[in-house]
């Protein structure tokens, strides 16, 4: 693994950040950062919050930025690029594309001059990696969006974007995992919830993991987000063997 | 415990925050001015982290079913108790069927009132802090009822000479991620400026008003925390407070001490700050 460079950003927390040219590449390295870091400091880091191509690192009260950055410096993370731990999953989306959650689709359609179906079926094609969790509770960053889709985000956001809205924002597409103003362009709406803190962990889904986005009719989503009220509903999960 | 009759501008329940949960997107929320509350918990016997009631701008009115102790730290604000002015930064006992009127603020934008117990509303991802999609409640809403937590120390014998509150008008901040990045655009127009700050500021951001449009380097998204100081194309800097997110796509300019926290936490929006650079970390 590359050596990271390390920045103090206050007394309690430092950076360690990848130089890197694949946005891919470089998450798989933060991510086994991470976990190196949290078995073997455990009794010095409170957490440890992922970008792109950098984690910051916050301590707890006993030690500090400075003290810490000395200890990475005879640090030896263990693992080689490309190295998987574990097996990644794979979580499929039902997301239904139509009216009335596609708020934005024909806009998007008429200015990436393609139907709204093209969009969907390239929508639906890849399979998206969770880069890290972000934004909002449970949100989840994805790597993967064809660039056909990659969009500028709205100039003027919504005040209110629908929990479970799917999205699209630059070269980034994801879940509104709840209520909130946003400047992406919606496309459909997932009736899944993604984050509870009822459970544990509360976000359904984590950094490392692999996604893909399936159509459903507005029948489907209305008994799915039944399913869902009642307690009911699986989200599908299985290993992935990309 | 304590039944609130009035809300309040913005009122909400807070402890030191929410931590375990950041790499889930969950911010880390907690008492906007530390100091403040540390010492309106420290005066009533508290332990420092236990959950106090924030009042900003304008504060509730709540009536106490239970005898305790109260202490009010932070903010100079209107109080009374039952119709009778009430003097801060010290313990007063209060008794069952007292009404507490916390007003506005005459100078500074928060308050805390503390009670000998602590607020004991539902701990959630291990903190009572306030947060919208977190917590059942975000504010404050008459006719809530707050419990209390059984009294379990004594108050302090003598009351220690507290620092009441930060003063001053700069901020301090040490050198952010992009700082280097960004200075040359700038040419020392950061540090020898004065900035106003935004009406809509709040417990996500305080936005600094001061500087013209730029162009900025695109960024992809990263870590950011309370006290990380953004610049945003449109010339203004987001200060991001207790609610922030724990992502961000604006370059770090400046990281500000946590003594910088604690006192934006007491301006308002009009007021006027400049920013220097802390030297050493």
């Amino acid at each position: 693994m590359k050596t990271p460079t390390v920045f103090l950003l206050n007394r309690k927390s430092l950076l360690l950040r990848w130089k890197h040219t694949s946005l891919e590449k470089v998450q798989d390295t933060v991510r086994d950062a991470q976990r190196q870091l949290q078995d073997h400091f455990q009794d010095r880091i409170v957490e440890i919050v992922l970008g792109y191509g950098e984690l910051a690192v916050y301590l707890n009260d006993t030690t500090t930025a400075r003290h810490f950055a000395h200890k990475l410096k005879t640090f030896k993370f263990q693992i080689q690029e490309g190295v998987q731990y574990e097996q990644p999953r794979l979580i499929t989306i039902p997301v239904c594309y139509s009216e009335p959650y596609a708020l934005d689709s024909r806009e998007l359609a008429a200015h990436h001059d393609c139907s709204v179906a093209a969009l969907v079926q390239l929508h639906t094609t890849p399979t998206y990696t969770v880069s890290f969790l972000g934004f909002l509770p449970g949100f989840p960053y994805l790597i993967g969006l064809p660039n056909e889709l990659a969009t500028p985000r709205k100039t003027t956001p919504r005040p209110h974007v629908a929990a479970g809205s799917v999205g699209i924002g630059g070269a980034q597409t994801g879940v509104y995992t709840q209520e909130s103003p946003g400047g992406w362009h919606i496309i459909g709406r997932t009736p899944v919830s993604f984050f509870s803190v009822e459970n544990s962990p509360p976000a359904f889904l984590r950094a490392g993991d692999k996604v893909q986005f399936k159509s459903i009719s507005v029948k489907e989503y209305e008994q799915i987000q039944q399913e869902v009220q009642q307690g009911k509903h699986c989200i599908e999960t299985t290993v992935y063997y990309g | 415990m304590v039944k609130v009759m009035s809300s309040g501008l913005y009122s909400t329940i807070q402890d030191l925050g929410r931590f375990g949960y950041r790499d889930q997107g969950v911010p880390v929320s907690g008492v906007m001015d530390q100091v403040a509350a540390t010492n309106a918990n420290l005066l009533v016997g508290n332990d420092q982290d236990m959950a106090v009631l924030e009042c900003t701008a304008q504060g509730p009115t709540v009536q106490f079913h239970k005898s305790v102790y109260i202490a009010l730290v932070g903010g100079d604000f209107d109080i009374l108790l039952n119709d009778q002015p009430l003097l801060t930064h010290q313990a007063v006992r209060v008794e069952e069927g007292d009404v507490l009127v916390i007003g506005r603020a005459r100078s500074g934008m928060r308050c805390y009132l503390a009670v000998s117990g602590g607020f004991t509303t539902p701990s959630v991802l291990n903190s009572r802090s306030f947060c919208k999609g977190i917590t059942p409640e975000h504010t404050l809403a008459k006719g809530m009822v707050l419990p209390i937590g059984e009294k379990v120390s004594e108050l302090p014998a003598q009351p220690s000479t507290l620092p009441l509150q930060e003063v001053g008008r700069t901020l301090n901040g040490y050198k952010g991620p992009e700082y280097d990045a960004i200075m040359d655009r700038l040419a020392g127009r950061l540090t020898n400026n004065s900035f106003t700050i935004a009406p809509q500021s709040n417990r996500l951001a305080y936005i600094l008003e001061g500087l013209p449009p730029l162009s900025l380097p695109e960024m992809n998204t990263v870590p950011v925390q309370p006290g990380t100081v953004q610049l945003t194309p449109s010339g203004k800097l987001m200060v991001l407070m207790r609610d922030a997110q724990v992502t961000g796509g604006y370059p770090r300019i400046f990281q500000l001490t946590e003594r910088s926290c604690n006192l934006l936490a007491q301006k308002r929006g009009g007021e006027q700050l400049t920013i220097e650079l802390e030297k050493q970390l």
